[in-house]
């Protein structure tokens, strides 16, 4: 059964163009010029219970705009939205008590109290019953290691520490469905590393179903088999990412250390082997297809200053921003 | 409700958080109800009638309306303003919870919090004052008296709301409409002076609008000087203006979250 039916939703956010200037601001009391941005623009998707998928895009691709679309926060411009067979923006609370939205650098948290009492405001406000919210607050607790921290003001938590209460205050509510935006946004790796561990875990032992946004691609990597790859407002993959690897894998990268600078000629003649990904002295990139890796490693090894070299399979964000950047799908 | 009852303590919690800061807005409460006592008592020093006010009338208006002051005007969901421009709204409308009675149940915390210092400090000025203070002693009137100062808390309440939920339209720019509704309370509400001092027909005019009645009336209810029709008439307007108020408030809503941009976030 189809959790989360996305059909041809869009969201044009209207927005005034102001002039620079005083005399332009004085203009656009009186007169003011009006344009669509199109954050997103005929998106469509369907998500089954219990998977973890990935959404992701360059910055401004629409995936916050959406995630708040599908939360009812926003009113779509057109489409339809289906989670849990309700209409987000309609904001039934028999619905509300069902998902959750986090998001990376937003807090609900109450800054001058201890984050329990947060947590005890929603436990009421989601109507969660004693017993369920005890065993609930004990377990995340446990799994996020901050039991000791629960009766400390929350303004003196440390960033990552912060995190982890937002996302107790959250889940107090035991969500089916699950929206993270950037989650793991300005922890460091461990915090970053054990904040994946958390959502892999939670996903797998409640069935929970979960959207996120990561521009992490380790985040992408470890938890999510599938992704949905948005720009410009518009689904440009959705599929499993081993299948986006597999059909962008056909290349590999020779990063070489070069000993001296590369001559014109030299130069020039880096062309005919592969795609210059990067060249900053003395480190060079080059992109080639898979069959021809060993051949043009020869070349590099007989006719250039070579120090190291090393043959690599493509990184994931490599091949992301590949797709980003309109390499045809097909 | 019990999650509004959290709502409550919660409130009160954070509260105490900034005690210094709460009881250096008690002694500002008190400071200027001593001021403003002397400086009647100093234009009334020689007697005489002003604006029809006797010097011992005046000082009672001026004492009781102070006290109703924090009790009925005091409010902080204008914070609510601030919400809606930057984006914190976000964090309630992804809960079942009803955003008017989470501010409203605010406002009541703090109303109640305010109110049990007050009266320490009342009966304290009480002593040191010695103000011609008049007692009603009729029990209806007492109780009507009451019954108008829970319609002015949530007169002033809607009328608050009304003014923060232009966020929705002009983010940031709210408190222009704040500032306009507290002009409006000072000079129409009887804050500054009480209203009868105007001439008969503007007066008049100034009765038909919400803000009398969030001071001004109730303060004349207790002092007995409203009576017969016009206590029946008063209590019809201020029903009148609560349920415009509410549609308003409604329509405010219902619209402005069409408008609604969850920015910031
Ligand atoms: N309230 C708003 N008013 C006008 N334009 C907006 C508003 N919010 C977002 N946009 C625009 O909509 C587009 C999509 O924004 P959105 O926040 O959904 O992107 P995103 O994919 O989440 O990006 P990021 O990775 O940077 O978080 C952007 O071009 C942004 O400038
Ligand atoms: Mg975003």
């Amino acid at each position: 059964m189809a959790l989360i039916e996305v059909k041809y939703l869009s969201k044009y956010y209207q927005v005034h163009q102001k002039e620079p200037g005083l005399t332009g601001s004085i203009r656009s009391l009186f007169h003011r010029k009006y344009y669509d941005v199109k954050a997103v623009d005929g998106v469509s998707f369907t998500i089954d219970e219990g998977e973890l998928v990935g959404f992701i895009g360059p910055n401004g691709a629409g995936k916050t705009t959406t995630l708040k679309t599908l939360s009812g926060l926003l009113y779509p411009t057109g489409g339809e939205v289906s989670v849990l067979g309700y209409i987000p923006w309609k904001r039934q609370p028999e619905f509300q008590k069902q998902f959750a939205l986090v998001m990376g650098q937003k807090n609900q948290l109450w800054w001058d109290l201890p984050a329990i009492e947060s947590f005890i405001l929603n436990k009421e406000i989601y109507e969660v019953p004693k017993e369920k919210y005890e065993t609930t607050l004990n377990e995340l607790a446990e799994l996020l290691d901050v039991k000791d921290l629960l009766k400390v003001q929350v303004r003196k938590l440390s960033l990552g520490e912060r995190m982890k209460m937002e996302l107790i205050a959250a889940l107090i509510h035991s969500p089916k469905v699950l929206f993270l935006d950037e989650p793991t946004i300005g922890l460091d790796v461990v915090a970053q590393k054990k904040m994946r561990d958390f959502i892999k875990v939670y996903n797998q032992k409640y069935r929970s179903t979960i959207i996120l946004t990561s521009h992490y691609m380790d985040d992408v990597k470890e938890l999510c088999k599938r992704v949905i790859i948005i720009d410009h407002g518009k689904v440009l993959f959705d599929g499993l990412l081993e299948d986006i690897v597999r059909k962008y894998a056909d290349h590999k990268n020779i990063t070489v250390i070069l000993d001296r600078e590369l001559d014109r000629r030299q130069i020039e003649h880096l062309e005919t082997l592969g795609g210059v990904r990067e060249f900053i002295y003395p480190k060079l990139i080059l992109q080639v297809p898979r069959e021809n890796s060993n051949r043009v490693a020869s070349k590099l090894l007989q006719s250039y200053p070579v120090a190291d070299l090393n043959i690599e399979e493509s990184e994931i964000e490599d091949i992301i921003r590949e797709v980003f950047t309109g390499k045809d799908m097909a | 409700m019990r999650k509004y009852l959290t709502v409550f303590t919660v409130s009160w919690q954070n509260g105490f958080v900034y005690r210094l800061n709460f009881l250096l807005w008690r002694l500002r409460s008190v400071i200027v109800i001593i001021t403003v006592y002397y400086f009647w008592d100093a234009v009334f020093r020689n007697g005489g009638v002003i604006f029809g006010y006797t010097r011992d009338k005046i000082l009672t208006y001026v004492f009781l309306t102070l006290i109703l002051r924090s009790l009925i005007l005091g409010q902080r969901s204008m914070d609510a303003a601030g919400e809606i421009s930057d984006g914190r709204l976000s964090n309630y409308l992804l809960k079942p919870l009803n955003y008017h009675f989470y501010w409203f149940t605010r406002d009541l915390a703090d109303k109640l919090l305010n109110m049990a210092f007050s009266v320490i400090e009342i009966i304290l000025l009480y002593f040191i004052l010695q103000p011609p203070v008049f007692l009603q002693t009729n029990i209806f009137i007492l109780i009507y008296f009451l019954l108008t100062v829970i319609l002015a808390v949530i007169l002033n309440y809607l009328l608050g709301n009304a003014s923060s939920y232009f966020s929705f339209w002009t983010p940031g720019n709210a408190w222009g409409f704040w500032f306009l509704y507290l002009v409006f309370q000072d000079f129409l509400g009887g804050v500054a002076f009480p209203l009868d001092i105007f001439p008969k027909a503007a007066y008049g005019l100034i009765m038909l609008l919400p803000f009398p009645y969030l001071l001004y009336y109730p303060a004349n209810i207790y002092l007995g000087k409203i009576s017969g029709a016009d206590i029946f008439q008063g209590f019809i307007i201020m029903l009148f203006w609560i349920g415009i108020i509410i549609w308003l408030l409604r329509q405010e809503w219902r619209w402005g979250l069409k408008n609604y941009q969850a920015e910031g976030r």
